[in-house]
């Protein structure tokens, strides 16, 4: 039984110019100790759906209109849907069995509080414990995440640390309650590629160590590629591929993700003369969706019933969500 | 184009020496058959016609405080650049945040004033004019920047953006201004009725296009790019990168490619600068990165992730952050991450130096460094789509 099914949960953002679908209809399933990516460009519902998760969204314009988070809390009992629990029993949920970090590692930080106190504002809220059980506590997450002489860092503030290391910080105080799912939304966008190495590599170890399952959120598919076991691809609110992670980058078999896939200059000095590959036209407007495939408008293959009829998840049977009425290899 | 003939000629000649590259330049000019395209692009430094020259260029940013605001401290943002940038060519800098890229652009154009140190412009020493003598050459270098949301200003019409530069340097009267513009707009791929419409109705992408047709409205010499598709998502990147390339191409274009994707950088470029910590870490071609041997180099280029699930490779991670620009490390200021790290790289600062033709870098132990850590990097995932 997984850990974590979601189904067909909806979001959506009711803002002057319409109802902005940012979620719309998305289902998956998170193993225990399972790294799931989930990818697509600004505005796909990629972030949204985190915070859904969390019952975390920006309410108003926000709402979750539909759809249920199941989880596992219990190991005897069935799954509990997150989005029928009150306010006061999410609290106990969110931060202790489900935990997420933020992309602007500056902003999700409080300036005036210790990095220190606010580590341990969680651990108080959630497990309790004397202040100096407390204080240890703090400390060993801190030299988890890699941070140099602990003691002493955990009375610094977050301006006296730099973003990786604030990064860390944060990374430490989403563990510090050791929950079965790390929730990371662009965890490494706003780093140094050296600095985003050794964040992953933290992930990817603490999440072994641990045990524990991760939704990693972000525009990279080299990041995804790197960490994730299994990857979700979403396009205005949609999912349109998901598959393993050899799947997705291996047999891409939606034109969408082809197109990604395809834009990311591989590491090698191309010919000169050689063109970028792209993919033409913009993102459609939420708001006002086209009928049929959002994606038709920039599709290569496109064809005149894919801007009629809704996309089911497989239409041509290839045994995994491809949201393509011509799914195929490149 | 016809590049690859020249191109292949070049490849093979193993060992080229700086006299038999002139001697080959002068004679592909001859035959017309030379394009910027070459693969020793080390031509260029040791040819006339070099637009930009840069030396030992230095900029400090002072921090002050106490009651009286002195000076208690100060941010040593570029600390003695030299580089060059031939007319066309496209040079890459690369580093990490806060390795003075920026500055160093912004130097290069004037917009900062540096501390010491000088820069020519086509044979003319712009360090110490006044910004009434520098007026004329500004039309011959502009600028885009990184986020296309605040380089733009939100109360003016995309027509009124990109006939600024024309105003200001009352270059075109106002019949003809229009039509400028208007070619312009169509120029960079947006279509007409952009004139009229504020930069909110764009999206990124075209923002960002908006951008290069006002950096491009006087057809300078040198476009300073800072950053121009790091806020842009991956399917629009291509596009920009694509307008970029052909407007070179079509003006001879010269631009300081700012970045911190070397993925990006090593296609666009024909040269890659590689900045740690205010200064030159290692200069290479950019068809030479696999060959580059500088530690920071090498893992730089490791350091990014490969969209390849089978390639999760041993990297080089490197350890620490950057250090603190107001007190930079003595000696080398690698030393405190670099895995390679000998006494003397405490003490003494290695000097950028010649290490191989058209290679150059500042390490005590270039020498001994080999391709080991960048060997993975060879085979490419993706075929790239070729027009």
């Amino acid at each position: 039984m997984p850990l974590l099914s979601v189904e067909h949960l909806t979001t959506h953002l009711f803002t002057d110019s319409g109802v902005v679908r940012a979620v719309d209809g998305v289902s998956f399933s998170l193993d225990r100790g399972e790294a799931l990516g989930i990818v697509g460009e600004s505005g796909c519902g990629k972030s949204m759906t985190a915070l859904s998760l969390m019952r975390l969204v920006p309410e108003p314009p926000g709402r979750i209109v539909g759809g249920r988070v199941l989880f596992q809390l219990t190991a005897t009992g069935g799954p509990v849907d997150l989005l029928m629990l009150s306010n006061e029993q999410m609290r106990k949920v969110r931060g202790k069995r489900l935990a997420m970090i933020f992309q602007e590692p500056m902003t999700s930080l409080n300036p005036v509080f210790t990095i220190g106190d606010q580590i341990a504002e969680a651990i108080k809220l959630h497990e309790g414990g004397s202040r100096r059980q407390v204080q240890s506590r703090v400390v060993d997450m801190l030299s988890l995440v890699g941070i140099p002489t602990p003691a002493q860092r955990a009375n610094d503030y977050p301006h006296q640390l730099s973003g990786g290391m604030r990064q860390r910080v944060m990374i430490a105080m989403a563990l510090s309650c050791r929950p079965e799912i790390l929730l990371a939304d662009e965890p490494t966008t706003a780093l140094d590629v050296t600095i985003q190495a050794q964040i992953l590599d933290l992930l990817r170890r603490l999440q072994a160590e641990f045990g524990m399952s991760l939704v990693l959120v972000t525009h990279d598919l080299g990041v995804v590629a790197e960490v994730a076991q299994r990857v979700i691809v979403m396009y205005a609110g949609k999912i349109v591929e998901q598959g393993t992670v050899d799947q997705i980058f291996r047999q891409p078999l939606h034109p969408y993700t082809q197109g990604l896939l395809k834009a990311i200059p591989p590491l090698a000095k191309l010919p000169p003369g050689t063109r970028f590959a792209t993919i033409p036209g913009t993102v459609p407007d939420l708001a006002h969706l086209p009928r049929g495939c959002a994606f038709a408008d920039r599709c290569p293959k496109v064809r005149e019933n894919c801007r009629e009829n809704e996309v089911p998840d497989d239409p041509c049977n290839v045994g995994r969500l491809v949201r393509c009425f011509y799914a195929s290899n490149p | 184009m016809q590049c690859g003939q020249a191109r292949a000629v070049l490849l093979c000649i193993k060992s080229v020496t700086r006299d038999s590259c002139i001697v080959i330049r002068k004679t592909l000019k001859y035959s017309g058959d030379f394009t910027i395209h070459d693969p020793r692009s080390t031509i260029y430094e040791h040819m006339n016609d070099i637009l930009v020259n840069i030396e030992d260029l230095k900029k400090r940013f002072p921090i002050e405080g106490g009651l009286l605001g002195r000076e208690v401290a100060a941010v040593h943002a570029v600390r003695g650049v030299s580089l060059s940038i031939g007319r066309g060519e496209t040079l890459g800098l690369v580093g990490e945040s806060g390795c003075g890229k920026s500055t160093l652009g912004m130097l290069l154009l004037r917009l900062l004033e540096p501390d010491s140190g000088s820069i020519i412009f086509d044979g003319v020493d712009i360090t110490r004019m006044s910004q009434r003598e520098l007026r004329p050459l500004r039309r011959r270098m502009q600028v885009v920047f990184q986020d296309p949301y605040a380089s733009l200003n939100p109360r003016m019409t995309v027509g009124e953006i990109v006939a600024e530069p024309l105003l200001v340097h009352r270059v075109a009267r106002r019949e003809e201004r229009r039509e400028r513009v208007i070619e312009l707009i169509r120029l960079v791929g947006l279509s007409e009725d952009a004139y009229g419409k504020y930069p909110h109705e764009f999206s990124g992408g075209q923002r960002q296009r908006i951008g290069i047709a006002r950096a491009i409205a006087l057809t300078p010499s040198i476009i300073v790019a800072d950053e121009p598709v790091s806020a842009l998502d991956i399917s629009i990147r291509g596009e920009i990168l694509n307008l970029l390339c052909d407007l070179r191409e079509r003006f001879s274009l010269a631009y300081l490619f700012i970045a911190h994707d070397l993925k990006v950088v090593e296609h666009l470029s024909h040269r890659i600068a590689v900045m740690y910590l205010g200064k030159i870490a290692e200069l290479f071609p950019a068809e030479g990165l696999a060959a580059a041997r500088h530690p920071y180099t090498q893992a730089l280029a490791s350091a990014v992730p490969l969209p390849d699930p089978g390639a999760r490779r041993k990297r080089m991670v490197l350890a620490g952050d950057v250090p603190s620009q107001i007190v930079p490390p003595a000696g080398c200021s690698f030393h405190p991450r670099c895995p390679y790290a000998q006494e003397i790289c405490k003490n003494v600062e290695p000097p950028l130096e010649e290490y191989q033709p058209g290679f150059k870098a500042s390490c005590h132990f270039i020498a001994e460094m080999s391709e080991r850590t960048v060997s993975h990097m060879a085979p490419a995932l993706h075929d790239a789509v070729r027009v």
